[in-house]
């Protein structure tokens, strides 16, 4: 009899065990939107260009324009033919659906915003997703006097003469040139390399 | 009568138990795949990057490093080249292409800074950043307009006019005095000296996040 | 979701208290499963009773198919689970001296702690001893410390190893536990019952 009461117990734990596991996979839901690109894989397009197209550059007839900036800004002014997507809704199901279809048909898409820097999260978060067919337009658009105006714009030019800065106050100072920028201290960081783990017991 | 069945059952109780053990293994392997999502979903990631939290502008980092915030890490991601013409005082240079060495993981993943990233813009920054925080590093921050935006309001200040409210002037003045910490207008040899923060060493122990580690042992 | 407490869903502090409570658990069923008489425990190896093997078995095929299920369901990262390192001579060396301990003082580290507990003599005797040997592998460490630190595999896995998905193990572990339940039993009726 002591013998039945311990199955009884594995019984209920049995019981339990499987109940938790058949509810967990009723309430299961797929994740939708998996990263399809490792990081690595994103950090090697991000050094190339290939993701950047001037406005010169986009094929009109293959290529679908998005504006990534929200409904206000699209509404007073937009590029010609260009749909409207706000970057906080690139993952509604409806956005995801044009996505795919454009993907399907072999269409280039490419965003907008007021300048790369706005379509950049929008555009790394699709291409992580895999829509390798994204692109970002490389260009500033501008509305002055009701004129849509798209300047050309380029992402990592640093301000060509900002050590000229340092020469303020002494112009006459040429030949000290290797002064002109303070020296900045630089921090040490020290890193506790990873300590090896020790195995302990184990029955 | 249903006493007699259910001992049949129970004389049976472990085969069947062992069985049920055995489905549920097999359920396993039976079990259809699909992809998972590591770390941060896009879905939250999303959520994160339309938040403009993660900016923190280049008079709040001015402040942060005059007053000499021991809570900040500053992070160059622009070539070594660069960095070595010029950069935010006490940054430390972590090229772009090379952010997810693994010789960098301990600086970039933890949790005792506040961790500031700049390029010359936002656009690399804003990358870094978005490629981090999918791996769901904490505490990063982007300085909003990078070099570009920091030689722009602080080294350099663009001069209020007159019809401007009361704060522009002071923070013009803050600017400029910011400035001047920094080192513009006062190379004349020795005040440039004297203003020079002395080359200190700060020491920061960047702990790599500990796993848990269960001990073992019955 | 999990594990718990790096995902930070709940603060350090929680792990002594998780560990406490899981502790009591541990120690509650080595006891109800009559683990602190040393007879059961030898019984293994003279092969008059299983319940050694059985329970520690078992235990380890359903937490193995539970985590699993948790890891597909998405509750659990298994990638983020401790995976023990492998020092193969290390293992090989300390099992074998293990083992021997194990036959002749007829506890293993956990149960001689239940039996402690009970107030068993024996286990006092045994317990003893462990601190001895650890005093005595900590002193003489520099002889060891080859053994101790050398042929490191790094964190490996069965399927790391062999390159096999993990369901099929963990099909093969639950068969091949249902077989040494199977044949254990067996063997154990063509033994004389001892009584103890």
């Amino acid at each position: 009899m002591k013998e039945l009461e311990k199955t009884q117990r594995i019984s209920i734990s049995t019981v339990l065990f499987i109940l938790v596991i058949i509810i967990g996979i009723l309430t299961f839901k797929k994740p939708t939107n998996v990263y399809e690109k490792s990081a690595k894989d994103t950090l090697a397009i991000l050094g190339t260009q290939e993701y950047l197209v001037p406005i010169s550059e986009v094929d009109p007839t293959n290529t679908v324009l998005i504006d990534v900036r929200d409904k206000f800004e699209y509404s007073k002014s937009h590029i010609d033919n260009a749909y409207n997507i706000p970057t906080a809704d690139i993952l509604k199901e409806t956005s995801i659906s044009i996505f795919e279809e454009l993907k399907d048909a072999g269409k280039d898409i490419v965003f907008y915003g007021k300048n790369p820097d706005e379509a950049n999260s929008a555009w790394m978060i699709l291409y992580q997703l895999g829509y390798e067919n994204i692109k970002i337009l490389n260009n500033q658009t501008e509305l002055v006097d009701n004129n849509f105006k798209i300047t050309p714009y380029d992402v990592k030019q640093p301000i060509p003469d900002y050590m000229d800065v340092f020469k303020k106050g002494n112009p006459e100072n040429s030949n000290g040139l290797e002064h002109m920028a303070p020296e900045t201290t630089k921090k040490v960081i020290v890193i506790k390399k990873k300590k090896k783990r020790k195995p302990e017991g184990g029955c | 009568m249903i006493n007699r069945n259910l001992a049949k059952i129970l004389a049976k109780r472990y085969i069947i138990l062992a069985s049920l053990l055995f489905i549920a293994a097999l359920g396993l392997v039976l079990l259809p795949e699909y992809k998972k999502n590591e770390h941060v979903t896009a879905e939250d990631l999303l959520a994160k990057v339309v938040n403009p939290e993660r900016y923190i502008t280049s008079d709040v980092l001015a402040d942060k490093i005059v007053t000499k915030d021991p809570s900040i890490l500053l992070i160059d991601l622009r070539t070594p080249k660069e960095y070595e013409a010029y950069t935010l005082q006490g940054a430390m240079n972590i090229p772009f292409d090379k952010i997810l060495e693994p010789d960098f993981e301990g600086y970039l993943n933890q949790d005792q800074y506040d961790i500031v990233l700049f390029s010359n813009g936002n656009f690399k920054a804003d990358q870094a950043w978005l490629l981090l925080t999918r791996k769901n590093y904490k505490n990063l921050h982007v300085l909003n307009g990078g070099i570009n935006g920091w030689y722009n309001t602080i080294l350099n200040p663009p001069k209020p006019t007159e019809n401007m409210p009361n704060e522009a002037f002071e923070r013009y003045n803050f600017r400029m005095a910011a400035a001047s910490y920094f080192g513009v207008g006062n190379n004349t040899g020795e005040s440039a000296v004297a203003d020079e923060p002395e080359a200190r060493k700060v020491v920061i122990p960047v702990m790599k996040k500990k796993k848990r580690k269960p001990e073992g042992g019955c | 979701m999990g594990p718990l407490i790096p995902n930070g869903i709940l603060t350090d502090e929680w792990n002594i208290i998780i560990a406490v409570l899981i502790g009591l658990a541990f120690g509650f069923i080595l006891e109800a499963s009559g683990f602190s008489s040393s007879r059961k425990l030898a019984g293994v190896f003279y092969g008059y009773d299983f319940a050694v093997l059985k329970v520690f078995f078992t235990a380890a095929v359903v937490s193995v198919i539970g985590l699993y299920y948790m890891d597909y369901l998405g509750w659990i990262d298994m990638g983020m689970l401790y995976v023990h390192p492998t020092y193969v001579w290390a293992a090989i060396v300390g099992g074998a001296i293990m083992g021997v301990g194990f036959v002749a003082g007829g506890f293993c580290p956990g149960t001689s702690l239940c039996a402690v507990a009970i107030g068993k003599l024996d286990a006092w005797v045994y317990v003893f001893g462990i601190l001895i040997g650890v005093f005595i592998f900590s002193e003489a460490y520099t002889v060891f410390e080859d053994l101790y630190n050398g042929s490191f595999l790094g964190y490996i896995t069965l399927m790391d190893n062999f390159d096999i998905p993990a369901k099929w193990i963990i099909l093969g572990v639950t068969a091949m536990a249902l077989i040494a339940f199977f044949v254990s039993d067996i063997v154990r009726k063509r033994i004389k019952k001892v009584f103890y």
